[in-house]
């Protein structure tokens, strides 16, 4: 049958078939590179996902390990920040207690100063006011003794007309 | 209570006042009148409280009534009492003098209007009256023989001719006893006063050299004062008195150095006066202090010849013979000088500039 299909074929039928099986067969063959291509991209894609996956899970571990050491740490540090400031308190309560004395008596010094500041201020505003007063009492009796000279001449020339 | 005192007692009015009253409108007499006792009232009040009484009838007291004024002064210090009536009496004066009423009758070229004045010092009785507590007053009823006489001594007034106020015997010998008053009195002039029964003294003020005349008078009337009494020696028939208080006045500007410009003016006022005063010694010793020390007409020699009329007039007098000693010492003359002061010690032994310069004049021979 195919002999005669051939037979009664001509030579542009033949060319024309065997392109088209030509062509068919290049379909196929790129089909099946494309989809080896598709295979090894998804095999890529995977691979990689995985890869994502390990470094978050990487990452997670790290985070996680290194809150620890961080809490770790931070529990030391306040710990040791406690029993220095406990320590410390020990101190400052020792400090105050020595220095107890000293500071009420400083601060009745400062009181005694400040007493002593306000006293001589009032002294020196008094003072002020005295010299101020004497001054102008002076002023005024220098007036007067002006005045008695005055008096004075002024009666000899009186008495001496 | 009653309490016998030593009162200096100044009597004063407007002289005339009775003619004025029948001359003058009612209105016209009654704002003369207002004039005078505001007047009075001004001087008197800012004299006594600036003199230092305390007033209130305990050491003085004065009343106004129509136009006399009545002061009575008895600080318990007589002299000063006496001081202080004389510059009242002449402060009165001058006020009047330069008051609206007077300055009105200047410029109508009419004679001024005069205010007399009588002292006299005496024993009076200061009492608290009860009728007078009744009228809500406090000041006590002052009586006595020595009111009366003051009272007719000041009715002579208008008999005077240079100061008219007239004084007592009493003042008269209480300033003689005292030198610290430059005052001179005319001679007595015994005088019968009604219902007195007796011939009383009256002298009268002929002289009064005091600085205080002037600077003591109530500020607001001090404006235009001087130029007000230059005025008036300048019109015909000027008061004497005006002559002395403002060459007293002169002097004083003289010797604070300030006006020299006023010397030639003060020598042509004070020749003035001598013809116008009887009493000249005074005027005398202003020229020659003028000359003497005075810096623009500075003259001893002119000076001395002033002086030399003043003792001329007045042998004995103190001022003169002081101050021509002092101008001969400073010519040179030192014996004539020691003769003066001689003359002055043979006169007043406690005189303490003439003690000390005798002292040296001998030590100098010596």
């Amino acid at each position: 049958m195919l002999g005669e299909v051939f037979g009664n074929a001509s030579y542009i039928d033949v060319a024309l078939v065997l392109l088209i099986v030509f062509v068919l067969f290049s379909g196929i063959k790129v089909q099946r590179r494309v989809e080896q291509r598709i295979e090894e991209m998804e095999k890529k894609i995977l691979a990689l996902k995985k890869y994502e996956g390990d470094a978050f899970q990487s990452l997670d571990n790290r985070y996680v390990s290194l809150k620890k050491t961080l809490f770790d740490k931070t529990n030391e540090l306040i710990t040791k920040l406690q029993a220095i400031l406990k320590s410390n308190k020990a101190v400052m309560s020792e400090i105050d207690n020595k220095t107890k004395p000293l500071k009420a008596s400083l601060d009745d010094t400062m009181d005694k100063v400040e007493a002593t500041k306000d006293s001589l201020r009032k002294t020196i505003l008094e003072n002020e006011k005295e010299m101020k007063n004497i001054r102008k009492e002076l002023n005024d009796f220098s007036k007067e003794i002006q005045r008695m000279k005055d008096d004075i001449r002024e009666r000899t020339i009186d008495l001496e007309l | 209570m009653k309490e016998s005192i030593v009162a200096t007692i100044v009597f004063a009015d407007l002289m005339s006042s009775t003619e004025m009253a029948k001359n003058l409108t009612l209105q016209e007499y009654d704002e003369m009148i207002v004039n005078l006792q505001s007047t009075m009232y001004e001087v008197v009040s800012h004299h006594l409280s600036s003199y230092g009484y305390v007033g209130k009838g305990l050491d003085s007291y004065w009343s106004i009534a129509g136009d006399e004024l009545r002061i009575f002064l008895y600080s318990g210090a007589v002299h000063f009492d006496v001081r202080n009536a004389l510059l009242l009496s002449t402060k009165i004066k001058l006020a009047w003098l330069a008051s609206g009423f007077n300055e009105r009758v200047l410029e109508e070229g009419r004679l001024v209007s005069r205010i007399g004045a009588g002292i006299n010092c005496g024993k009076v009785i200061k009492d608290a009256r009860e009728w007078r507590a009744r009228m809500g007053e406090r000041q006590p009823n002052i009586e006595g023989y020595a009111i009366n006489v003051t009272k007719r001594i000041e009715s002579v007034s208008r008999e005077g001719n240079v100061y008219q106020i007239m004084v007592g015997d009493s003042l008269y010998r209480r300033c003689q006893e005292s030198n610290a008053i430059n005052v001179a009195f005319s001679k007595p002039r015994s005088l019968v006063f009604k219902g007195l029964g007796q011939k009383i003294p009256v002298y009268e003020l002929v002289s009064f050299v005091n600085f205080e005349i002037l600077p003591s008078m109530p500020a607001f009337l001090q404006n235009d004062l001087l130029d007000k009494m230059e005025y008036a020696v300048s019109q015909p028939n000027p008061e004497p008195w005006i002559f002395i208080t403002l060459l007293r006045h002169h002097a004083s500007l003289i010797a604070s150095g300030r006006h020299e410009y006023l010397e030639s003016h003060a020598i042509e006022l004070a020749q003035q006066a001598l013809e116008v005063l009887e009493y000249k010694t005074v005027i005398y010793n202003m020229l020659g202090w003028f000359c003497a020390y005075g810096q623009r007409v500075r003259n001893l020699e002119l000076a001395l010849h002033y002086f030399d009329q003043s003792l001329s007039l007045e042998p004995g007098n103190e001022a003169a013979l002081l101050h021509k000693a002092r101008i001969l010492d400073m010519m040179g003359q030192m014996d004539r000088a020691r003769h003066t002061y001689e003359e002055i010690l043979s006169q007043n032994q406690d005189h303490p500039e003439a003690r000390r310069k005798v002292v040296q004049y001998r030590v100098g021979q010596g």
